[in-house]
């Protein structure tokens, strides 16, 4: 019976691989076709129903040569993420390591009380705090800047309430011992605590990787000039008649994110695994 | 899971590392290099700007179909007749207007329409161009109003005499 049971659970997780790859092959696949070939997919001026080809007629390169040589604005678009992207997650990792040792290893007054609204703060949707920032972000005259997504971000409570959870699996006798031998917070946390958190680390990094730089809401709130958008928007402004363009710029998007993921999975697993036993 | 599939594993997600430094070095190399490649893909243009002149009175160019009236006439605005236009709207020409993109300065042919007054075999005058246009007389592959070309200075007018 239980062989049954797993052969069923085997087939149903195929099944469900199959659903969700599914749109990453045909945009990895419509990416190779020609515009014409995609206009021919995608019409829908007689029928109601398109006809979607995963294999390309005739493959050909145009849609990334238009993409990355003819269109310049992609690859702007492109560092315009990586200069978000990167200060948002060099920024959090300094900004949670500190805030997590300070709630895990420091005893002061309210502490309990703090975390619990970093917490709530961390629950809140992105939409409920958009308006907060923008104010914020007004007051401080940073609003056409990319410091008002960038500030936000580094100071988002995820990624202390990670790390902390990851420090809480630590065996707090290294750091009772170091204390006794008279270390101070400084050189516990570095030699003591950061060799540790690695792959907490890791995961912190990827899982904000990941989510700044899909950001779509922020960027077109607080961004105005088309020459500083993320790449995040560039579907956006894509009209019906360049369908390749996107599956070509979509394909590209997705590279570093894939690869990072692919590099740093243990990591991942680890860091999120570790968070939940206690 | 063992040592040796461990080992393994890990050598697997270093190769994703190295490929990421790749892609990510490929990508600053091309965006590098990315306005030498696009101006390369664009046509070169030559110009001219408007200047003051008399027209010769034989006529034989295929553009003009009007014949010189009067070679006496001293005209604002001649022009080489090759940048002489001619579409359902009637006359015109591609004048070279500036494209600040994403790559910095650029330049783009942007359609004027003119009124024919005379012409020769070489030049013609005409009126309606806004002053201190640039025309665009050639380009080394078909150009459209609207284009992006690449423009590399200087304008092959001749002066004419007054």
């Amino acid at each position: 019976m239980s062989e049954k049971r797993a052969r069923i659970s085997y087939i149903l997780f195929w099944v469900a691989a199959i659903v969700y790859l599914a749109p990453l092959v045909v945009t990895l696949s419509n990416s190779f076709m020609s515009s014409r070939e995609v206009e021919k997919n995608y019409s829908t001026a007689s029928e109601q129903y398109i006809d979607m080809n995963i294999i390309p007629e005739k493959v050909t390169l145009s849609q990334y040569s238009k993409l990355l040589i003819d269109s310049p604005v992609y690859l702007n678009m492109f560092w315009n993420s990586v200069k978000l992207v990167a200060p948002i997650v060099l920024g959090q990792l300094i900004v949670s390591v500190l805030a997590a040792y300070a709630f895990m290893v420091m005893r002061f007054r309210g502490k309990e009380v703090v975390f619990l609204l970093y917490i709530i703060v961390m629950l809140l949707p992105l939409q409920v705090t958009l308006m907060p920032n923008y104010i914020v972000a007004d007051w401080l005259n940073i609003k056409e800047s990319y410091l008002a997504i960038i500030l936000p971000a580094v100071f988002n409570p995820f990624g202390v309430f990670l790390l902390r959870q990851y420090m809480k699996s630590m065996p707090f006798s290294y750091i009772e011992a170091a204390q006794v031998d008279g270390a101070g917070h400084g050189r516990i946390l570095w030699s003591i605590i950061l060799p540790m958190l690695k792959p907490g680390l890791a995961a912190l990094a990827m899982l904000t990787l990941l989510d700044y730089w899909n950001l779509v809401d922020q960027a077109v709130i607080f961004i105005q000039e088309a020459d500083k958008q993320p790449l995040s928007t560039f579907l956006a402004q894509i009209n019906s008649g360049e369908l390749g363009l996107a599956f070509a710029g979509s394909t590209f998007y997705a590279i570093p994110v894939l690869l990072i993921l692919f590099y740093g999975q243990e990591f991942l697993k680890k860091g999120i695994a570790i968070t939940g036993m206690k | 899971m063992s040592r040796k599939e461990k080992d393994k594993e890990e050598k697997g997600n270093r190769i994703f590392g190295r490929m990421f430094i790749w892609f990510i070095g490929m990508t600053a190399v091309l965006t590098f290099f990315s306005k030498s490649l696009y101006n390369y893909r664009l046509p070169v243009v030559t110009v001219a700007s408007p200047k003051q002149g008399r027209l010769e009175t034989s006529i034989t160019g295929k553009k003009a179909d009007i014949p010189p009236e009067n070679d006496d006439i001293l005209y604002d605005t001649l022009l080489p007749i090759a940048a002489l236009r001619q579409d359902d709207k009637g006359y015109y020409v591609l004048t070279l207007q500036a494209d600040d993109g994403v790559l910095g300065n650029g330049y783009k042919a942007a359609r004027a329409a003119v009124d024919l007054l005379d012409a020769d075999k070489l030049y013609c005058a005409v009126e309606g161009l806004p002053e201190g246009e640039l025309v665009i007389v050639e380009a080394t592959s078909e150009i459209f109003a609207g284009d992006h070309v690449y423009y590399e200075g200087g304008e092959i007018y001749d002066e004419k005499e007054e």
